[in-house]
């Protein structure tokens, strides 16, 4: 009898310390992967032995990056390391990792919207017409006033740091590059340098393609649900000078978003991603998404009627788009949920704060435009009062106020937008009869701050 | 022997004459398009060198064992229609005919830009009838398919600009 309760209670004991060591297991698999695990990754299907090797050494020596990609759908399909990242030997970027050297693979780091193209031709077309593309970047790489900007002024020349200072791309690459893009310039050994590589949507490559696909795509699983979350977008429109991520919090669509977003679907097929899916529409939906008749599109610019990120809006043409047609096909969005009533209303309520804030803008043109012939101009705008209001009156309050009325924030609109305006106009007036009456600058001016955000 | 009937027998005699030489001559013409044809012919101008030997090594070439063979002319003249073609084959022989005689410089990595000027979709499409076959692999499906349905301005070369010549650049990198 006694031997028996002792077999009994080694047998409790046996099963209790399987079943702690099961729950364990349990709670280590529901967790983050654990990457150790991995780092034997052995395929035997599907890829060439170049291809595996890739694979393999990277599970062992990045185990993140092939963690994103084993679930990715481009690993469903087959497309693997070598696919976008091998590159001829002739190619400006081809250089060898350590895995490669002595083979005759080259590779490079950065991979450009033409690698891309190859597997997805038309959304790298529309994407290359948008204004997410070579307009991206074109301020950082062309224009010599934001050159001075980045250089000069924010890269601390003026206070003194000399002119081969790596300080001065501080400003540049921290900044501007991360969303704007900028072209990548390559060390002797072919690898990007580190001042110019990665950067941000309309990034320069060295092959010539013009583009940054994982600004929303984020590598390595490429998610479409990711890209189709507003949060793809607030990666750069955000802020002081463009607060779209703010401005969409603050609408109803962005409030039923956070509300009931996580019981959405996220990961229908391209151009199957339909009200029902969702309650509410998120950025891409509008502006990029297969919706009812309208098919998707990358060109962001699409079904925009109004240029609301210059200073004075007009309606867009040329290479910033249609605009006219923009409309009509922005309409057609809304015509999935809304009545033309409701419509016609939001696109009045746009085009009338449109209307005013170009009001605005037109009359402060009007008093820079006299004092300009006056004299009575400083020539370092950003120490003239005048001047730097002008700036604010445009490049933030204008477009606050004009983005808020376009995606139906109000904060936006009024506090952030016209409330700030007209206080600016008023300021930018006084400054004007003053110089005007007493023909000549004040001493001082006031300095202008962004203003409470 | 009366006027008309020496004409009549002078006509027949012209065209019997001329028939034969018209004979003669469009079958020479054909053999000459024929041996024209050849990549033999192609790779006996120096200038072409590059592109024989990088050929040999590429996709369509010699050195690929069991896969179907293409010759210069499979690629580079247009498969639409014998006019076409045989126009196009005039206008470029000339033009070559002309560079070779005059020792014309050529910037062939310049020139490369303009592969889709002188590849034509036609000529592969003459052996590449499917190209979204049941069995293709899944990554060239989706390009294949957008081109098929008319949404991309892209062509076979636009993609597939090493299955010619392999890495043409680097051989002519290395010839400089």
């Amino acid at each position: 009898m006694h031997l028996l309760k002792r077999m009994f209670l080694l047998l409790w004991l046996i099963i209790l310390s399987l079943m702690l060591g099961s729950t364990f297991a349990l709670a280590q698999e529901k967790g983050y992967p654990n990457l150790l695990k991995t780092k034997e990754l052995v395929i035997t299907r599907g890829y060439s032995k170049d291809a595996l090797k890739c694979i393999e050494c990277h599970a062992k020596k990045t185990p993140g990056i092939v963690e994103s990609w084993r679930e990715s759908r481009m690993a469903h399909a087959g497309v693997s390391c070598y696919d976008c990242h091998a590159v001829p030997k002739s190619s400006p970027m081809a250089s060898q990792c350590e895995g490669v050297k002595g083979t005759k693979i080259f590779t490079s780091p950065m991979v450009s919207p033409k690698t891309c193209s190859k597997c997805h031709p038309k959304e790298v077309e529309q994407f290359s017409k948008s204004g997410h593309a070579k307009l991206a970047s074109a301020p950082v790489v062309e224009k010599a006033k934001f050159k001075k900007l980045m250089y000069d002024l924010e890269g601390g020349k003026f206070a003194g740091v000399p002119e081969n200072s790596k300080l001065r791309l501080a400003a540049r690459q921290s900044g501007c590059q991360m969303c704007h893009g900028t072209e990548v310039k390559l060390n002797a050994d072919k690898k990007p340098t580190d001042d110019s590589w990665p950067a941000g949507i309309g990034t320069r490559y060295p092959d010539g393609g013009i583009g940054n696909c994982v600004v929303c795509h984020n590598r390595h699983s490429f998610k479409i649900s990711e890209a189709r979350k507003p949060e793809a977008c607030a990666k750069c429109h955000i802020g002081p000078d463009h607060p779209n991520i703010e401005i969409y919090y603050e609408s109803n669509h962005g409030q039923l978003f956070l509300t009931e977003g996580e019981e959405w679907r996220w990961d229908s097929a391209p151009d199957t991603w339909e009200p029902g899916d969702y309650k509410a529409p998120t950025c891409a939906v509008c502006h990029m998404s297969g919706i009812g008749e309208l098919a998707t599109t990358h060109n962001v610019n699409e079904r925009l009627k109004w240029d609301l990120v210059h200073p004075k809006s007009v309606v867009r043409s040329g290479e910033r788009g249609d605009g006219e047609k923009g409309r009509q096909l922005m309409r057609k969005v809304c015509s999935n949920c809304h009545s033309s009533v409701h419509s016609n209303s939001h696109f009045a309520k746009l085009d009338r704060a449109v209307d005013l804030y170009n009001f605005y803008y037109d009359g402060a043109s009007k008093m820079l435009a006299e004092l300009k012939a006056k004299n009575l101009l400083k020539e370092d705008k950003w120490k003239d009062a005048f001047q730097e209001l002008n700036y604010y009156l445009w490049h933030h309050t204008g477009r606050r106020a004009r983005h808020g009325a376009a995606m139906a924030g109000p904060d936006y609109a009024h506090w952030h937008g016209f409330f700030q305006i007209f206080q600016i106009y008023k300021d930018m007036q006084d400054i004007f009869d003053y110089r005007i009456k007493n023909n000549k600058i004040e001493e001082l001016s006031p300095v202008m701050s962004t203003g409470p955000y | 022997m009366p006027k008309q009937k020496k004409q009549n027998r002078s006509l027949v005699l012209g065209l019997c004459i001329g028939s034969c030489l018209a004979i003669v001559l469009a079958l020479v013409g054909a053999a000459q398009i024929h041996s024209t044809n050849k990549v033999k012919f192609c790779a006996s101008c120096h200038e072409m060198q590059t592109f024989y030997k990088t050929w040999v090594e590429a996709g369509h070439g010699l050195a690929q064992k069991g896969a179907m063979k293409a010759k210069c002319v499979d690629c580079h003249l247009p498969e639409e229609g014998l006019l076409t073609y045989l126009g196009t084959k005039a206008k470029a022989g000339a033009n070559d005919y002309i560079a070779h005689i005059i020792r014309k410089k050529v910037d062939w990595v310049a020139k490369r830009e303009e592969r889709e000027k002188y590849t034509y979709e036609t000529g592969c499409k003459k052996c590449h009838k499917e190209l979204v076959a049941p069995g293709i692999p899944i990554k060239a499906f989706l390009a294949h398919r957008t081109y098929e349905l008319g949404e991309t301005d892209k062509t076979c070369i636009s993609c597939h600009h090493n299955v010619g010549h392999g890495d043409l650049l680097l051989a002519l990198n290395n010839q400089q």
